[in-house]
């Protein structure tokens, strides 16, 4: 592929190149032709992503700094990138002022965010490259008298096809008969044909995106953390490749445990906390079978699981409100400095994905 | 008693290695494994960087046998100690290389030559860091790559994303 390389053959140029972050690859874009091509190749761009050394934290979290005194009082919400992949530094930037436009803000997965301007315009964002892409319209054709009551989103590379792709998941209201409509609407965006496809979703009778507790993707599939009605938590997934729902199980039903879904050594995880032992157990599924990885010492005052971090470390939030980082294979335990009731984990990689369209930002503005 | 093989480097110097050691080596363990090396082992290599090599050889072969030779009462400890002392011996290395760039593209060619993969990427990594502040004339210069982009073109790529050409 590479032919004016120079001192280095292909390979260990390759090596190199994907070692470096996202803002001096754009640069060295400009190098030779060879080069160029390289930084765009989606192979490339696929082994740059697989860095593990990359991963950063984001934390989104509302400040609570209320003594009560102001009645006006709104909590703030923070999102904050740390700068230090080792945690070793805790200073941190804060992204909502970088963001091109403001909206409900879903992800990231894969390096990319899903912005809704409105209830029908979505816009993705790739933060290290600084581009936005709003999505061509989709307008679902809807029954008369049915709203749209929630949105959830998924989006990640299906590994097959080779092709990123997003999904899209309406909860549908019944003005009519004030309660929520039976299907859910599903619609699934494909980045190489710039293009939408409609189809119907699932019966909403089975489960509840309404207050979804956890979601992410991972190798090819979108991953749910609902509620099934009368049943309790369920993880739902798409596949993104074959655009089917299936519901997996979850390895052990403990009643209102607190949970969270991540990635442990590859493998689909979920922590859950054991409320009657106040200790974490680490499950990951392995060929379609769960198996129990570690269970923790029983902690004080913890109140749940909240993502997870390197190598099967995660945060715990505790009744007070701070953010602690438990590392299972030292046992340490690192308090973030933080204070709120409510936050929300990722694990942020640069991604060199190209979302290239240079009038889409002003379209959305205009939609907006 | 350790058995000891002879590497010959393209400048005819000899170098008595452990077995161990130089097995790191998928290259040349294969070679050995083949029967292709009775005697000397002639590598392309020459022999300021084969020392190089086997300089980084020898330092992972003391750290694996330490650690084979643990038993786990106070590893954790000793582990970290260890790590220490790794991460000094690696600054030390790695700064010798900084200075001397034709040293350090030499031991990245004979690495990928003689498949080393711990070295290969640690000197990848290095060569990273060192490029990542640089602009596109820099790296031209360093790499001895030829500019095939016409002024246009390249100022057209240069727009693109003209906020990653600033510090």
């Amino acid at each position: 592929m590479l032919t004016n390389n120079g001192d280095f053959s292909e390979d260990v140029l390759i090596e190199i190149l994907s070692k470096l972050s996202v803002k001096p690859l754009l640069r060295f874009r400009c190098v030779c032709k060879s080069w160029y091509d390289l930084v765009e190749n989606p192979s490339f761009i696929h082994k740059h992503f697989k860095n593990e050394d990359n991963t950063r934290l984001i934390v989104r979290y509302t400040d609570s700094d209320d003594d009560g005194s102001d009645d006006f009082y709104y909590p703030k919400i923070c999102f904050s990138l740390f700068l230090d992949e080792t945690l070793a530094d805790l200073s941190s930037q804060d992204l909502l002022p970088q963001m091109p436009i403001l909206g409900v803000l879903f992800g990231p997965f894969d390096g990319i965010f899903c912005s809704f301007v409105n209830n029908f315009r979505i816009a993705l964002w790739n933060l290290a490259t600084k581009e936005c892409k709003a999505l061509p319209q989709c307008i679902p054709i809807l029954p008369q008298n049915i709203e749209v009551s929630c949105s959830n989103v998924g989006f990640g590379l299906d590994p097959i096809s080779n092709n990123y792709k997003l999904v899209w998941i309406l909860t549908l209201w019944d003005d009519k008969r004030n309660t929520f409509y039976e299907f859910t609407h599903v619609g699934v965006y494909n980045l190489s044909t710039n293009s939408w496809r409609d189809f119907k979703g699932f019966e909403i009778s089975k489960y509840n995106l309404r207050d979804v507790l956890d979601s992410m993707y991972h190798g090819g599939v979108c991953y749910w953390l609902a509620i099934r009605d009368g049943y309790g938590e369920v993880i739902l997934s798409f596949s993104l490749n074959d655009e089917i729902f299936q519901e997996v199980q979850e390895p052990c039903i403990i009643e209102f445990a607190p949970k969270t879904l991540g990635v442990y050594n590859d493998y689909l995880c979920l922590i859950i906390l054991d409320p009657s032992k106040s200790c974490f157990d680490a499950w990951i599924m392995k060929e379609r079978h769960w198996i129990k990885q570690f269970t923790t010492r029983p902690f004080a005052e913890v109140d749940r699981p909240i993502g997870l971090w390197k190598n099967g470390a995660f945060f715990i939030r505790t009744s007070m409100g701070q953010l602690l980082l438990y590392y299972p294979s030292t046992q340490e335990i690192r308090d973030l400095q933080l204070r709120s009731s409510e936050y929300s984990i990722y694990n942020y990689k640069e991604s060199l994905i190209t979302l290239k369209a240079k009038d889409s930002l002003l379209d959305i503005l205009n939609m907006g | 008693m350790a058995i000891m093989y002879a590497l010959k480097s393209s400048d005819n110097e000899i170098f008595e290695v452990e077995q161990k050691v130089i097995e790191q080596s998928e290259t040349i363990k294969k070679m050995i494994e083949d029967g292709a090396a009775t005697g000397e082992i002639p590598l392309q290599v020459s022999s300021k960087t084969l020392a190089k090599v086997l300089e980084w050889c020898k330092q992972r072969q003391h750290k694996t046998v330490e650690n084979e030779n643990d038993d786990n009462k106070g590893k954790r400890k000793k582990e970290r100690d260890e790590d220490d002392d790794i991460k000094e011996w690696e600054n030390k290395f790695s700064d010798e290389l900084k200075a001397d760039k034709d040293v350090l593209f030499d031991l990245l060619l004979a690495s990928n030559y003689l498949d080393l993969p711990a070295l290969l990427s640690f000197l990848c990594q290095l060569v990273a860091d060192m490029v990542a502040g640089k602009m596109p004339e820099e790296i031209r210069r360093m790499f001895n790559i030829e500019n095939d982009f016409t002024p246009e073109e390249e100022k057209a790529i240069t727009a693109e994303h003209g906020w990653a050409f600033q510090p």
